[in-house]
Formats: C-alpha cells, sequence, structure tokens
C-alpha cells in the first residue's frame, strides 16, 4: 500500500468512528432534561463533516486500491463471505449516513430556536437510528479487515 | 515512529479511566443516598465521575479502532476474529445499551451499576488476558455470572449504607 | 411564526423527503444492479465504478429535492411524521441490502 492509501484508509476509518462517536453523544445528550442545543448542533454539525470526509476517503481507497489488491484476498481466503455481505452491505448502508445527520443537524437547529418535543422525540430517533446504523458499519469493518489474510 | 505503545497507553487510559469513573460513581451514589436524597452538590460530583468514564469510554474505543487499523496495516489481522476480542466487544456493547437504559430510566440502578461495574473490570482483564485463546459463550457466561454477583454485592452495600426505599432512586 | 424558523421547517422537510429517496434509490439500484448486469455496467460506464454511480446519484437525487422543496411550503406540525417516515425507509433500504446481499451470498437469488 502506498503512504497515500495508508493515510487515506487511517482517516476513512478514524472520521468514521468519530462521526458515529458525536451521534452517540447527541443521543445521549437528547436523553437529559435540559440539552444545551448549542452543544448539539456543534457535535451533530461535525457529525455531517466528518461523514463526509470519511465518505470521499472511502470512495478513493474503494475504487483505486480495495476492488483490485484487498477484495481478491478476501474472496481466496477462509471467509468470503466478509466481503461478500459485510462489505457490500457496508459500502451502501454508509451512503444513508450522512444525510440522515444532515437532517439530525437542521433539526437541532430548528430546536435551539423553537422548543417542540414531537420534533424532538423525531431527532433523537434519528440519532437513535444513525448510531445504530454506525455501529453496524463499524463492526462490518472489523470483519472485514479480520478476513485479509 | 512505533505506534503501538502509543496506542497500548491510550487503550489502558481508556480502561482504566472507565473502571475507575464507574467505580467512583458508584460510591459517590452510595455516599448520596445515605441521607436518603442526592443534593445539588452530590449531584455535580456524580455528573463529575461519568464525565471521566464518557472520556474513558471514548478513548477506549477510538484506540480500539486504531488498533484495528494498525494490525490491518501490519497484516497482523487473525487477532479480529478471536473469540475473546469478540467478546471483548459484547461486553463494550452491552456498556454502551446500559449507559442508554440508565440515561432513559428503563433499568433498575441497581443493575444498571452491576453492569456498569462488571462490563468496564472485564474489559481490564480482558485486556490483561489477551491471547489466551478462551472460548467465546464460555467467557460470556463467565461475565453474565459475574453480572449476577455483582448485582448482590451492590444491592448488600445499598442495603447496608442507604435507607430502605433508596435503591429506585433516579440520578441526575 | 417567525421567518427564519419558516425556512428551518421548509429545510427539514426538504431533508425528510431527500432522505426517503435516495434510500429507495439506493436500494433499488443495489439489489437491481446484483440482479440485472446491464444497470451495474451502465453505471460502472458513466462513473467508472457502479459505487461511485450509486453515491453520485444519492448525492444529486438529495440535492434536486432539496433545493426545490425547502422553497416550498412546510407544515410543522408534520413534519415529525415526514422525519418518522425518513428514518424508517433508511433502516428497511439498510435491511433489505443487508438481507439481499446474505441471500445472494447463500444463492438463494
Amino acid at each position: 500500500m502506498t503512504p497515500l492509501l495508508v493515510y487515506t484508509l487511517i482517516t476513512h476509518v478514524m472520521t468514521g468512528i468519530l462521526a458515529i462517536g458525536l451521534v452517540h453523544l447527541v443521543f445521549m445528550h437528547f436523553l437529559k432534561k435540559a440539552p444545551s442545543w448549542k452543544y448539539l448542533q456543534a457535535l451533530s454539525g461535525w457529525s455531517v463533516i466528518l461523514f463526509l470526509v470519511s465518505w470521499a476517503t472511502s470512495a478513493f481507497y474503494y475504487v483505486t486500491y480495495y476492488g483490485k489488491a484487498v477484495k481478491p484476498k478476501i474472496m481466496g481466503g477462509a471467509y468470503p463471505w466478509a466481503h461478500q455481505v459485510f462489505m457490500e452491505a457496508k459500502e451502501h448502508v454508509f451512503v444513508l449516513l450522512p444525510f440522515l445527520t444532515l437532517a439530525l443537524w437542521l433539526m437541532i437547529r430548528l430546536l435551539a430556536k423553537e422548543q417542540d418535543e414531537k420534533l424532538k422525540k423525531a431527532a433523537m430517533f434519528v440519532a437513535f437510528i444513525t448510531l445504530s446504523l454506525g455501529a453496524f458499519i463499524a463492526l462490518s469493518g472489523i470483519l472485514i479487515s479480520g478476513a485479509v489474510r | 515512529m512505533e505506534w503501538l505503545p502509543a496506542l497500548v497507553l491510550v487503550h489502558i487510559v481508556g480502561a482504566v479511566l472507565g473502571a475507575g469513573g464507574a467505580t467512583f460513581a458508584e460510591i459517590n451514589l452510595v455516599r448520596a443516598l445515605r441521607d436518603g436524597e442526592i443534593s445539588p452538590d452530590e449531584s455535580e460530583l456524580m455528573k463529575g465521575a461519568y464525565a471521566v468514564l464518557r472520556l474513558g469510554f471514548f478513548l477506549l474505543v477510538l484506540s480500539g479502532f486504531a488498533f484495528l487499523l494498525y494490525f490491518r496495516l501490519m497484516d497482523k489481522t487473525e487477532f479480529l476474529y478471536s473469540p475473546e476480542f469478540w467478546a471483548k466487544l459484547t461486553i463494550i456493547g452491552a456498556l454502551s445499551v446500559n449507559a442508554i437504559l440508565l440515561q432513559t430510566r428503563k433499568i433498575n440502578i441497581l443493575w444498571g451499576s452491576a453492569i456498569s461495574l462488571t462490563s468496564w473490570y472485564a474489559a481490564l482483564i480482558l485486556g490483561v488476558l489477551r491471547k489466551m485463546d478462551y472460548p467465546y459463550f464460555a467467557t460470556l457466561l463467565v461475565y453474565v455470572i459475574s453480572v449476577v454477583v455483582m448485582f448482590f454485592i451492590v444491592r448488600a452495600v445499598h442495603k447496608k449504607f442507604c435507607p430502605p426505599h433508596t435503591t429506585n432512586q433516579k440520578t441526575s | 411564526m417567525d421567518t427564519n424558523n419558516d425556512k428551518k421547517i421548509q429545510k427539514i422537510q426538504a431533508a425528510a423527503e431527500g432522505i426517503i429517496v435516495v434510500a429507495v434509490v439506493l436500494a433499488v439500484l443495489t439489489i437491481v444492479g446484483e440482479l440485472w448486469a446491464p444497470l451495474k455496467n451502465t453505471l460502472k460506464s458513466i462513473f467508472t465504478h457502479h459505487w461511485l454511480g450509486k453515491s453520485a446519484l444519492s448525492i444529486i437525487f438529495f440535492a434536486v429535492i432539496f433545493l426545490i422543496r425547502s422553497n416550498m411550503h412546510a407544515d410543522m406540525t408534520k413534519l415529525p411524521r415526514k422525519i418518522y417516515a425518513a428514518v424508517w425507509i433508511s433502516a428497511l433500504s439498510a435491511f433489505a441490502m443487508t438481507a439481499f446481499f446474505i441471500a445472494h451470498t447463500l444463492h438463494l437469488f
């Protein structure tokens, strides 16, 4: 792997995990009696940016390297399902996350100005599903990396 | 630069902060409930312990994924399919779910404390007992039994130090 | 109601509708693409890689819907329902794609 690909992979994983972590923080913070909307705006805004960076870096790594160098190793190894199920699912499910976090950020911006209990619950649900999908993607990443031997 | 020692250090710090935070959260809770109610000062003290705990969790997860990257880039990926690694991941997952259940008051505080304490110390112990290849389900069975044992310990401590009917007290 | 908040409500509605369309389009492109090679090949020929094509189309669909709908009237009372719809359809899309790849790997399709 070239140094550029190494840094791309590192950036993809770490920004993705950070983004999921921020969504987790958003969700937990929503559970407080009096959430700090400014804090939530910052967290959700950063999660959008981090997911976009993770998306862009994954695109570069996937298209230029994974297909020709990593996928054959997985498919020829003991755990081909790591690509056939988890990589295929992960690469498509991930596409939903930046849009969901963008919606979350927009909702928090409104909630900061206008308190609405129903909208707050809906925003919490967005955070929860984004977190769940993010956790699935992170675990899939572990399975895929572990199958590269 | 050799990254592994730095990663190990951050991971250990995360686990220690988490286990320490969980321990002091429980100690502070018992102390706070001794008079039957949680004062604002006591609540602030517990918030501090929870903040340390959350920081520990984030350091643990971030450094954990940094480890994943390190092993992937060094072509040493067998570890990622090891039973004890997945047992540790399951326990971290249980910790995360427990935090949500505690925050939403959907779990009794004694069970929540038991799961939190057991999970953090289990993560520490599993980190120390690396490469021992314990079977996944056996590890989880020991974990579940430990949670139950911890519940009875926490309940006994609350019975001894806290007035009756405070075991369902909500924390701030 | 404050105009600023009206704009925010419109944007949230637009985002929710954009997500619904993206979730459906993504699931259809992914599943149909695996079952019918010409679709996957078309995406590859236009975008150099089928996944890049799905990503690009997702962004395009979302952007178009967002830009159009964020200038149209939105009802605050209906907003939570639209958000729930967006989230449930996203979850369903993720489940459908994952279930498909499991079934595909097991040669059920």
